[in-house]
């Protein structure tokens, strides 16, 4: 009876050996999944500026695709591997009132992506620069200098820059481009923990549309934000200036999300198959122990072995 | 150890040894498909589960294996009976209760501790820390209440002599159990049953679960919660782990006495 036990067990045990240095050579992914994931809920700009020909704008948002996906058990074996892969990311902009005759050379993105420290000191040069133009207390709006010097910063601190192409306009209707979508894809993928930091330039003479009845006459993007910065000069009323305000932010959202692939690889570590051949040893061992003491219960087995090797020795 | 309560028990373990090593073959093919089957499972689909999910859903398959073992190891018991071939052991060489310990030895206690054994090697190779749980340990424990009903059960229609029986009813009941309890838990637990047919249901859901306690708790643990509750909540799984251990003291002991009075 002990011997049924013994070998059941070196049967078990050896096929566990089998399959964990089969997976230690070849890795199998065990589950695979892809899907897409917010980086960002719609955001609005951390800085506006006019410049010669054009509006931009620069938005941040933290990276962190690392704890969306596959369910995962907390204690899952050190056996399988977690691995989470961002093919590609989307990045949207618009998605407010419109854009009247915006075209696809009317809009244009950079995407970079720097690590914690740089993106803090971003945000501290994008406060510095808020507090020293201090031009609205409604949009943030700087000094085309001023956000020069930021750009310039985030491209020299930049772990990578993300090459992206603009994909078909989503039309509200004729002439008017309601979403501008760009597809980015970057040479390693983006690190979980690092921040985007997207700057998207318009044309400053692209106008938004504004629905009947509104006060607003002129709706041309750069007078839109240029009567925001002077406010007090041209002397707006409250009720205007929160007019422009909503028109202008709500088409400069900004969102972005991503293809994500994620997998549990099936990888097992040198002490796992190690573990599974002691275990073999032990139970291969103790099969040799049972026949010393009980040699008669493997007379099956001895006669099958002898009959076997009689075969081979007369081929 | 020689003798207590009228039996040998360096008897029986030899008698229980002799079956064994006759019946070695089948043992090897259950114990060769049922340990490939789990190890893949274990591995393969493992990943990505609650533990205590990951650890019961490839068990699964190997309870069906054993059972099915367990069933045609019993119906070799009836043979034996109406062979005639019990009565050479019963005339020189073993008494009645220490024949039936010796088959409820080989025909139960060895695959059920071979599946335990395989289960912990299993569980110690690929993730060690996760041995001493409470997991682990209510997981042998409704193993061993499954399998060993399941054995009683087969074996109560083998000490008859009912040889096809055993064979036809204990893996009907292995293959069965594992498709009647999921569909039993989602009558009593998704729809709005009432009156009698809830109690129906409900008394339904506890006589198959008893059968297949580990089956059933698999089951229970994984069931998404209903969107509105019962009337009748499902038996917990504690509750039909007690009943299924008093049902087994209660066949295994109706087993013995019939057995001992039985005309051979």
């Amino acid at each position: 009876m002990l011997r049924v036990v013994l070998i059941a067990l070196a049967i078990s045990s050896t096929i566990l050996f089998a399959i964990l240095v089969i997976a230690s050579i070849y890795p199998l992914t065990t589950v695979y999944a892809i899907y897409q994931a917010s980086l960002t809920s719609p955001i609005q700009p951390n800085a506006i500026a006019v410049m010669s020909d054009r509006v931009c704008q620069l938005y941040m948002y933290d990276i962190n695709y690392a704890s969306i996906g596959l369910r995962i058990s907390p204690s899952l074996p050190d056996l399988y591997q977690y691995k989470v892969h961002l093919s590609w990311f989307l990045v949207e902009y618009g998605r407010g009132t419109g854009f009247i005759n915006l075209t696809p050379q009317g809009i244009s993105i950079q995407v970079f992506e720097v690590d914690k420290g740089a993106a803090l000191e971003v945000q501290r040069m994008i406060r510095e620069e808020l507090r020293y133009s201090n031009y609205s207390q409604y949009l943030p709006i700087v000094t085309s200098k001023g956000l020069e010097n930021i750009v310039s910063y985030v491209e020299k601190v930049a772990v990578q820059k993300a090459l992206c192409t603009q994909s078909p306009m989503f039309m509200a209707g004729p002439g008017t481009v309601h979403v501008v979508q760009f597809k980015c894809n970057s040479t390693n993928p983006p690190s979980n923990g690092n921040a985007h930091i997207v700057e998207v330039c318009i044309h400053r003479d692209i106008k938004l549309l504004v629905p009947q009845g509104s006060p607003l006459s002129d709706t041309r993007l750069d007078r839109l934000i240029n009567l925001v910065a002077n406010s007090s000069l041209y002397n707006i009323s409250t009720q205007l200036l929160r007019e422009i305000v909503s028109t202008v932010s709500v088409n400069m959202f900004l969102w972005s999300y991503a293809q994500v692939e994620s997998s549990i690889v099936l990888q097992p570590r040198g002490e796992h198959v190690l573990r599974a051949l002691a275990f073999c040893t032990a139970f291969v061992s103790g099969i040799a122990l049972h026949y010393r003491f009980r040699p008669h219960e493997y007379a099956g087995l001895v006669r099958f072995f002898r009959k076997l090797r009689q075969k081979i020795y007369r081929q | 150890m020689k003798r207590s309560l009228g039996v040998d028990f360096r008897r029986v373990y030899e008698h229980a040894t002799f079956m064994a090593n006759r019946r070695f073959s089948s043992y090897s093919i259950a114990i060769i498909v049922a340990s490939i089957l789990s190890a893949v499972a274990l591995l393969l689909l493992g990943a990505g589960q609650p533990q205590s999910m990951w650890l019961s859903a490839p068990l699964i398959f190997s309870t069906i294996i054993y059972k099915i073992l367990i069933s045609f190891q019993a119906s070799r018991v009836g043979r034996e009976l109406n062979t005639g071939e019990v009565q050479i052991y019963l005339a020189h060489t073993v008494t009645r209760t220490e024949y039936l310990l010796s088959t409820l030895l080989v025909v139960g206690v060895v695959p059920t501790l071979i599946l335990l054994l395989t289960y912990v090697v299993m569980v110690a190779i690929v993730a060690p820390n996760t041995l001493i749980s409470y997991d682990i340990a209510s997981q042998l424990l409704y193993i061993s209440a499954d399998l060993m009903l399941h054995t009683a059960l087969v074996m109560t229609l083998a000490s008859r002599g009912r040889e096809t029986a055993t064979n036809i009813v204990g893996t009907m009941l292995a293959l069965l159990i594992w498709i009647a309890i999921p569909m039993l838990l989602t009558f009593s637990a998704y729809y709005n049953l009432v009156g009698i047919r809830l109690y129906i249901v409900y008394v339904l859901t506890l006589l198959v679960s008893i059968a297949a306690p580990f089956t059933y708790q698999y089951y229970y643990s994984t069931m998404p919660p209903p969107t509105s509750p019962p009337p009748l909540r499902p038996p917990s799984p504690q509750l039909v782990l007690l009943i299924s251990i008093a049902t087994l003291i209660a066949v295994l002991i109706q087993m013995f006495v019939r057995f001992k009075s039985k005309d051979l």
